[in-house]
């Protein structure tokens, strides 16, 4: 091993005893509460503010760069302003919490950070980085640049005294004593986190070392001043910028961009001011000593100007304030475009404001991309000017109207952006921040995330008037209560052409209100259907819109409700699935600002006129679109069983199980609540009380079809508010590619169902926080036991369940597979497993309690064509 | 076998870097001394210039490799022609055409990538070079930290292609000296050759071989510059000329951007 091996093994074992005794006192350190740390915050700041002078001129003599008056400031800045800044700030422990929502945030150090520090703010780097990390509870270990060592040592060392007098343990702060690249490089590779300020080399090797780094690049802030600014403001703030010490602060500005028409009051104001204009042959001197092959001279960092001149050739009076070349190029290879850390600027001439926008543009992006830039400019008059800058420009510091340094750095010319003295330039400069760098950015956050119930909740059309022979006068409210004058009656050529249309008519015109009717409402109705409806509307301009007839006229209605009040939405957007109806990404807009919507059913089944859906088909495709939102819900319902005397047998066998399907899924949901439940068992009761005889005797018992219209309402409340399951999500699909009527495909579906839901150890469960585990199996037996359904042990009541169930369709003469409904062997597996796709996709299925994989879907199809244990179905299953 | 003598190797025709060529009618012969060079980095070289004509470049054939009078010598095949470097002491005129050849057998050059693990990396080199500099703590520091940025890239760099290391077999360049190849980044490789010309008082060819090397590569002027105060510091230890040194410190004397 040669001597320089030999000496870089040293030094990075040095490293390791170093890393070492931090670790020991971060791991004693990060357990202080925030009294012991604020404490020592408190003590830490004052000593480094007390020392600002001597490290001032430490600094200055050190490095040779600067003014020491202006160190001064920095190091004020960065031991007051911080602490002043974070004096309150919670950064220990527990910093938020919500009782209520179960939520909390526990702040936590990061580790032992490694301080990169610059030559041209040694000490007020070191003062900013050693305050924030003794606040955050983190250790940090400095790597000095070697021409800053000893003053950056100091200063740490200073901080470091008074946060051990305070309470603090003994290595929090420490040092690297001989800084070599080889002792930093190991310093980035063992720390927890980096805090790189320096140069793009520097930031480099942090963001490279595998840690965590927050590292900030170069700046090179071009300045515009557009003819509305204040010149004298503008041109001494810049001069107090650019000589504050030296001009070695990142955010300093660069280049001067003035509009033509105040280019001359500008130079003017510059050369009453104390800046010095560069004449012939001074250009090219200047520029051959600010930069050698394209970097920056070291030996002009932070120089006056008349050294500078001195150094190019040439000999300016002492007193000159900052040293300006006028050139046209902003591009690299013109040496005053690139960032120069001394008191000299470019000047630039800008035809107007989208020229000096361009050149910024340009200066910015090139050499000091996503730092700053700034702009002075008539804040009153001029807002569109500072829009365009914003918008425009790629820096994270859009200083207005202030000295860049010193705006850039924060809190001296604007309070809201916090003091630092590390600049993130984004993801432009190469950086994982691009804001102010603070003690947030040296914290882990955890979130204390405790589980907590959804709110539910529970809605109803704001009226819903019920009882035979209820019509009439409900609908006097129409005139009464609502002052309508125009009722557009929507419903299907049946209920017209059989007059019972006319139940309402006569009655409006009675009332002096104005009707007109559309009729035209197929079975399954059609975007067609719905447009022609709106055409209609824009034309009538109706106030109210009576829906008469089941599930199609009702749901027609809604549509046209939706498109005739708002024109503008979309249709497919409000068609778009949803997980959880309250997150949706569609907004529906609030509707009834036209017209009111009454639902007036004449089957007892759907349950529309109390629900927020509606399915729409687009007749060009045949795709269905089941729309939900409670912008849908209908204003008024009228449950008149009165109208349903004459529905045919088939139809009230249809509908009428239908409702029983929905009280059953709306029972075992997972949005089941205790309102809905109430409403689904009284429907379930009746259904099956009531439901064979209004069956076999229609008209006949109208105390029965009077039970069926409001168990088939109170199933729709029930729905509307807890939602449906895959009974539905099959039913609807297996009705779409086989034709069969709806009520049928959901009871065709029901048995099976039931058997997959009841399932204690299911695939996966469903995703809700009031569903806690499974427990589906003993909420069908709680419907079984209101039933009067008993077995010896609970499958087998559940069984006896599904018999009961089978039993009433019996009665009711509904198929019990889809066999038997008619549908063939070979369509039906021609369609299946599309079929089971489509269902898994249904928006029922997001409620079920049971997270259905597509497979068994599948299943569940097959067992309902052939039987729950015929063994065809297993043979499907594995591909035979 | 009988032991050679230096007298019958032919001429002297260059002494540089206490290296002595040797011309003979179809020998070319380097005489490496022993003070300075020791056995291995003798067959390094000879290595290079073996795994320089594998990868298909226009390299002089090794016919030996021996020991005479106590040092070790590589002798090649000799090439009959003129270097670029005397073409454009003749005829200065055409200096563009013979810049832009030296570029497109930089390019050449470059175009290959190695994976060699005999062949150095440049970073590794300049970090070497840098460290044994003999420039102060700090400089060395900003130098290293400045070679931090630098990618890992692994093209075959020449790493002293100058007009002096090509020569003319008719229309045939044969490239010499493969002493310096390392596998890097292209642009550091190219400064190394900007920096040369500027040693050589070159200012006006350097200018020219710049931009056509960034013409050439379509690689900003900067990336190449950037490079350019490093290179000078690996220089630094073994240029002794004060005003050659003078130049070599000012390049080094640069900061970073903050």
């Amino acid at each position: 091993m040669n001597t320089t091996e030999q000496k870089k093994e040293n030094l990075v074992e040095d490293v390791d005893a170093l890393f070492l005794k931090v670790k020991k006192a971060f791991e004693e350190y990060r357990h202080f509460s925030q009294e012991q740390v604020d404490k020592i915050f408190h003590a830490a700041a004052i000593a480094a503010n007390k020392a600002r002078i001597p490290l001032a001129m430490e600094a200055h003599e050190e490095t040779g760069m600067g003014v020491i008056e202006d160190k001064v400031i920095k190091n004020h800045f960065a031991s007051e302003y911080i602490y002043n800044t974070y004096k309150n700030t919670k950064t220990c422990d527990s910093i938020y919490k919500d009782e209520d929502m179960g939520f909390e945030t526990i702040a936590e150090p990061v580790g032992i950070l490694a301080g990169i520090v610059p030559t041209t703010n040694p000490t007020s780097t070191v003062i900013f980085k050693s305050l924030i990390s003794l606040k955050t509870r983190n250790a940090i270990i400095f790597s000095p640049h070697p021409r800053a060592k000893n003053c950056t040592i100091h200063a740490a060392k200073i901080i470091l005294d008074a946060a051990v007098k305070a309470g603090a343990p003994k290595d929090i702060i420490a040092w690297i004593s001989e800084p070599s690249i080889e002792a930093s490089s190991k310093l980035m590779k063992t720390c927890d986190c980096i805090l790189a300020t320096g140069g793009p080399g520097m930031v480099t090797a942090a963001y490279s070392s595998g840690k965590p780094a927050i590292g900030v690049g170069p700046g090179n802030a071009p300045t515009i001043i557009d003819t509305s600014a204040d010149v004298k403001l503008a041109v001494s703030s810049i001069i107090h910028s650019k000589t504050f010490d030296n001009g070695m602060i990142c955010a300093s500005e660069n280049s001067i961009i003035a509009l033509d028409k105040i280019y001359d009051e500008v130079k003017a104001e510059l050369l009453n001011r104390g800046a010095y204009f560069l004449k012939g042959n001074e250009l090219d001197k200047m520029r051959d000593t600010l930069l050698i092959h394209g970097a920056i001279n070291a030996k002009i960092v932070g120089q006056k100007p008349s050294v500078i001149a001195k150094m190019a050739g040439f000999t300016i009076p002492d007193d000159v304030k900052i040293i300006v070349g006028e050139v046209s190029s902003v591009k690299q290879d013109e040496a005053f475009a690139h960032e120069k850390l001394c008191p000299v600027l470019a000047m630039y001439h800008a035809k107007d404001f989208d020229d000096a926008l361009n050149k910024a543009d340009i200066l910015l992006t090139d050499g000091g991309f996503g730092h700053t830039a700034d702009l002075y400019v008539d804040e009153k008059n001029h807002p569109e000017l500072i829009d365009k800058f914003k918008n425009r420009l790629l820096a994270c510091r859009l200083i207005v109207n202030s000295p860049s340094a010193l705006g850039g750095i924060g809190d001296l010319y604007n309070f809201k952006i916090k003091p630092s003295l590390t600049l993130g330039c984004g993801s432009w400069g190469g950086n994982s921040i691009s804001g102010q760098v603070g003690v947030e950015n040296l914290l882990n956050y955890k979130t204390l995330a405790i589980r907590r119930e959804n709110m539910l909740w529970f809605r109803t059309p704001e009226k819903i008037f019920f009882k035979p022979s209820c019509l009439q006068k409900a609908l006097e409210e129409l005139k009464s209560v609502y002052n309508r004058k125009r009722a557009l009656i929507v419903t299907d050529s049946f209920l017209f052409e059989s007059g019972m249309v006319n139940k309402i008519i006569k009655p409006l015109q009675e009332l002096g209100i104005m009707t007109e009717i559309y009729s035209n409402v197929a079975p399954d109705p059609t975007l067609a259907c719905a447009k022609e409806g709106v055409s209609l509307c824009n034309y009538y301009k109706p106030d109210v819109i009576i829906a008469l007839g089941g599930g199609s006229p009702m749901d027609a209605s809604k549509i046209m409700w939706a498109m005739y009040e708002h024109p503008e939405v979309d249709f497919s957007d409000m068609a778009m699935d949803f997980l959880d109806i309250r997150k949706r990404i569609i907004n529906f807009p609030k509707f009834g600002q036209k017209a009111m919507l009454v639902c007036v059913p004449t089957t007892a089944g759907t349950g529309s006129e109390v629900t927020p859906f509606a399915i729409i088909t687009d007749e060009s495709d045949g795709t269905k679109y089941p729309i939900t939102d409670y912008s849908l819900m209908p204003d008024m319902a009228i449950v008149d069983a009165d109208l349903m005397a004459n529905i045919p047998a088939k139809l009230t066998a249809a509908s009428g199980i239908d409702a029983l399907t929905h009280s059953i899924e709306a029972y075992v949901s997972m949005l089941q609540s205790p309102f809905t439940d109430s409403m689904a068992k009284e429907a379930i009761v009746t259904i099956f009380k009531y439901l064979p005889t209004a069956y076999k005797k229609g008209k006949e018992d109208m105390h029965a079809r009077e039970e069926m219209a409001h168990a088939a309402t109170l199933a729709g409340i029930a729905f509307a508010n807890a939602f449906l399951g895959i009974d539905h999500s099959l039913g609807h699909k297996l009705g779409a590619y086989h034709h069969l009527p709806h009520g049928v495909c959901v009871s065709l579906m029901l048995d099976e169902v039931i058997r997959f839901n009841a399932s204690e150890v299911p695939t996966k469960m469903g995703t809700f926080p009031q569903y806690e585990y499974p427990h589906t199996l003993d909420r069908y037996l709680e419907i079984a036991d209101l039933l009067k359904v008993t077995g010896k042990d609970k499958q087998t009541k559940l069984e006896n369940l599904i018999k009961k169930i089978d039993e009433l369709k019996t009665t009711l003469d509904l198929p019990l597979t889809i066999k038997d409904a008619g549908v063939k062997e070979e369509d039906f597996l021609k369609h299946l497993d599309e079929m089971a796709l489509a269902a898994f996709n249904d928006q029922c299925t997001s409620t079920n309690p049971r997270y259905p994989l597509i497979s068994e879907m599948k299943e569940i199809y097959l067992r309902a064509y052939y039987g729950h244990s015929s063994p065809k179905v297993k043979k499907i299953m594995e591909g035979k | 076998m009988k032991e050679l003598k230096t007298k019958e190797l032919g001429k002297v025709i260059v002494e540089r870097n206490n290296r002595l060529v040797y011309q003979a009618d179809k020998v070319v012969t380097k005489v490496f001394d022993h003070n300075f060079y020791n056995a291995s980095d003798v067959m390094k070289e000879a290595m290079n210039q073996a795994y320089a004509i594998e990868l298909g470049f226009n390299v002089p054939k090794i016919i030996n490799i021996f020991e005479v009078e106590g040092n070790y010598a590589i002798s090649s095949e000799r090439i009959k022609g003129k270097t670029l470097k005397e073409l454009l002491d003749e005829d200065p005129k055409n200096s563009k055409k013979y810049i832009e050849t030296l570029v497109k057998i930089q390019k050449d050059i470059l175009s290959k990538q190695s994976d060699n693990l005999k062949l150095p990396k440049l970073k590794d080199k300049l970090n070497n070079y840098i460290s044994h500099s003999g420039l102060d703590a700090s400089t060395r520091y900003d130098l290293h930290v400045r070679l931090e940025k630098m990618p890992n890239h692994y093209k075959v760099c020449h790493g002293d292609l100058t007009p002096h290391n090509v020569i003319f077999d008719k229309d045939t360049p044969y490239i010499l000296d493969w002493a310096h190849v390392t596998r890097g980044n292209a642009s550091a490789d190219a400064s190394m050759t900007y920096l040369l010309f500027l040693l050589d008082g070159e200012d006006k060819l350097a200018d020219m071989y710049l931009k056509a090397f960034s013409k050439s590569l379509d690689i900003p002027l900067q990336y190449v510059q950037e490079w350019v105060s490093v290179v000078s510091a690996t220089k630094l230890a073994t240029t002794t000329d004060e005003k050659k040194r003078e130049l070599l410190l000012k390049n080094v004397n640069v900061v970073d951007f903050f």
